[in-house]
């Protein structure tokens, strides 16, 4: 899978279940849970859909706001946690 | 509260001399033609035989055990009881798969002198003696051993407020049963309390009539279904539990022909009504006598009330009628309760601060931003509350959520033979204060608006990352997943791994529905919906089978065992996720 599918896969949850507003103009470098944009415990259900749509567990201690505020950064910790494997 | 000083050995004698032929206790059979009834004098008579007996068997103030399933002998047994200055102890008859392992247990702790029962269930017993050796040692009465015995005189002892009348013994383990002492004195306070709520509920008059479909040896069948009705001469209907099991529907038809004005259950038979009875088979159905539809269960859920009435109001119900009320063994019967609403009394409260133990009142319907809490209604008579801190013993905040203490005279006594609990649990006092005793309900909830509201058991409470989780809530989350799952077949508990609490769901899976399930896809979705509405991911989700859920005799889930046979890996697995570790 390349980056551009996890990012595809990541902002459409995103949209989704998270901000559920298809229309928001979300860029993948905003920050989603510093900003107050995104409630802190949605934090649970974005490691849960990393589980489901790519089979990677992230285990709480990783599962961090400096982690996963962004789209991007999301992306990221999937990509390295899919290399590892 | 004044109240009176009700002496039910008094009640029935004096019904049975003024209104010898009314009905006092129906018991109804498998078909009509099965009805089995005693009128006051023949109960009396019945009474005064058996107790006679057991005065020739037994030393005042000794204990026997009463194993008998719904019946007019077991009413007989209960008031020969008291009426030969003997303490009963009604108990919980063994079912096919069930030993009489428990009853020893109790037997054992309450020094129990007699084992009251029917000639078939001793039969039955000392088929299993050599396992029972204590149990079987016991005297034994039956109806059989009471003809056989022979005329003996009765002396009705002197009965006095503070005389012990009854055990009750509270469904916990079956190694460490506790016997609740029920006094005369207790059983005056909440007996005149329950009759206040009839009568402001209007139900109390000449045409009422209870029925009772819960089993007679706790809770509403023993204080209600035995004892209630002989106070106002109105008949007491009791209906064996395996009668509304099999149908619901039972429940409702005998509420008609009856013309019963009270009535009531835990939450899931009013569930059993909404989900089982189709609307074809409620044709002429006419529910318009139900005055007091008693919902006593942890927790009321007022969506259920809520289908309850809608579904059958076109049949005459009342949604006035629906009355949720809590208590415990500890306090005789009731703590709490309240009818003649149109709708549940209930609140919506901020999640986040609600599993901190805060109260912040919240207008969204959004289950992510609130939770809803239920009343189980305002606090009978007298009664004093307080919401405390568990461990620090000092008293909550009005918004704060925290354990109900009890104080009146409906709580019981203490614990028998156990000092040390019944300090703890009797005799607590709010910390630095001389403000006491209180009974430790165990319970934790909070008064808002003149309301009880309960959310849990403090024990059952799950801690994960400094956030307070209701099981009940988690396990409903996942029930409501899929079909498959069967419906208060869940458990959901925590476990620490690597020295962090985690959570775990446990959940039985329904035979009919296996047909084709991806149960991975299932697990998935229960998954994604607890992290939805609850902002936790569950560590491990195990889906075992159908009716491998441990229940207690009363039929609440036992989340401690199901716990240990987790760690344990007696689970009976037919799928499951556990977080890699």
């Amino acid at each position: 899978m390349d980056r551009n599918e996890v990012l595809q896969k990541i902002r459409a949850f995103t949209l989704k279940e998270l901000l559920k507003n298809l229309d928001y103009p979300l860029k993948d470098d905003e920050p989603l849970f510093s900003s107050g944009l995104i409630d802190s415990f949605a934090m649970a259900q974005v490691g849960v859909f990393i589980e489901t749509e790519f089979d990677l567990y992230i285990p709480d201690p990783e599962l961090t706001v400096e982690n996963m505020d962004t789209v991007a950064l999301i992306a990221d910790k999937v990509l390295a946690g899919l290399a590892e494997r | 509260m004044a109240y009176p000083f009700i002496n039910p050995v008094e009640v029935l004698q004096r019904r049975a001399a003024e209104t010898p032929d009314r009905l006092s206790h129906l018991l109804l059979g498998a078909t009509e033609a099965e009805d089995h009834s005693l009128t006051y004098s023949q109960l009396d008579a019945e009474v005064k035989s058996m107790a006679a007996f057991l005065q020739s068997a037994a030393e005042p103030g000794e204990r026997a055990l009463l194993v008998y399933p719904t019946s007019l002998e077991f009413i007989v047994a209960m008031y020969a009881c008291l009426y030969a200055g003997i303490v009963p102890i009604p108990t919980n008859p063994p079912g096919m798969n069930r030993s009489a392992q428990r009853l020893e247990a109790i037997a054992k702790d309450a020094r129990a002198r007699l084992v009251l029962t029917t000639p078939e269930y001793q039969a039955a017993f000392l088929a299993e003696a050599a396992q029972f050796p204590d149990f079987a040692a016991l005297k034994w009465v039956t109806r059989e051993t009471v003809r056989a015995g022979g005329g003996h005189s009765l002396k009705i002892p002197e009965i006095k407020p503070e005389s012990l009348a009854f055990m009750q013994y509270t469904s916990g383990s079956t190694n460490i049963p506790k016997g609740v002492l029920i006094s005369y004195r207790n059983f005056s306070h909440n007996m005149h309390a329950l009759h206040e709520t009839r009568v402001r509920g209007g139900e109390y008059a000449d045409d009422s009539a209870v029925l009772t479909w819960t089993p007679l040896f706790h809770d509403m069948g023993l204080l209600i279904g035995t004892f209630l009705t002989p106070m106002d001469g109105t008949p007491s209907i009791l209906m064996p539990t395996i009668q509304f099991m099999q149908n619901p529907l039972n429940w409702l038809k005998a509420i008609q022909k009856f013309k019963v004005t009270a009535s009531g259950g835990p939450n899931f038979a009013y569930d059993l009504c909404v989900n089982k009875i189709p609307l074809e088979k409620c044709e002429g159905l006419d529910l318009s006598s139900w005055k007091i539809a008693y919902n006593s269960a942890e927790p009321v859920r007022a969506e259920t009330q809520a289908r309850f009435a809608e579904k059958f109001a076109p049949f005459g119900f009342r949604p006035e009628a629906l009355a949720p009320c809590y208590g415990m063994a500890e306090t005789t019967l009731v703590i709490s309760f309240y009818t003649g609403e149109k709708r549940t009394i209930a609140q919506r409260f901020r999640r986040a601060d609600f599993e901190e133990g805060r109260l912040v009142p919240s207008d969204s319907n959004d289950p992510k931003e609130s939770v809803e809490a239920v009343s189980s209604g305002t606090p009978l008579a007298d009664y004093q509350i307080a919401i405390v801190h568990p461990k620090s013993r000092k008293r909550c905040a009005p918004d704060e959520v925290g354990e109900v203490w009890i104080s009146g005279d409906s709580v019981g006594e203490g614990y028998w033979n156990r000092p040390d609990d019944t300090k703890h649990t009797f005799g607590a006092h709010i910390a630095g204060t001389h403000e006491g005793p209180f009974l430790r309900t165990g319970d934790l909830g909070f008064m808002y608006d003149g309301h009880l509201y309960i959310t849990g058991r403090l024990k059952d409470l799950l801690i994960v990352r400094g956030r307070n989780y209701y099981p009940q809530d988690l396990e409903m989350t996942v029930e409501r997943t899929h079909p498959a799952l069967r419906a208060g077949g869940g458990a959901a508990f925590s476990v620490v791994e690597d020295n962090v609490e985690q959570l775990i769901v446990v959940h039985e899976t329904q035979r009919r529905e296996l047909e084709g399930v991806d149960w991975n896809e299932v697990i998935k979705q229960i998954r994604a919906n607890i992290a939805r509405e609850h902002g936790i991911r569950a560590h491990a989700v195990i889906l075992i089978r159908r009716a491998t859920i441990a229940k207690t005799s009363s039929g609440k889930i036992q989340r401690s065992e199901m716990k240990r046979r987790y760690l344990e890996n007696e689970l009976e697995i037919v799928a499951e996720w556990r977080a890699p570790s």
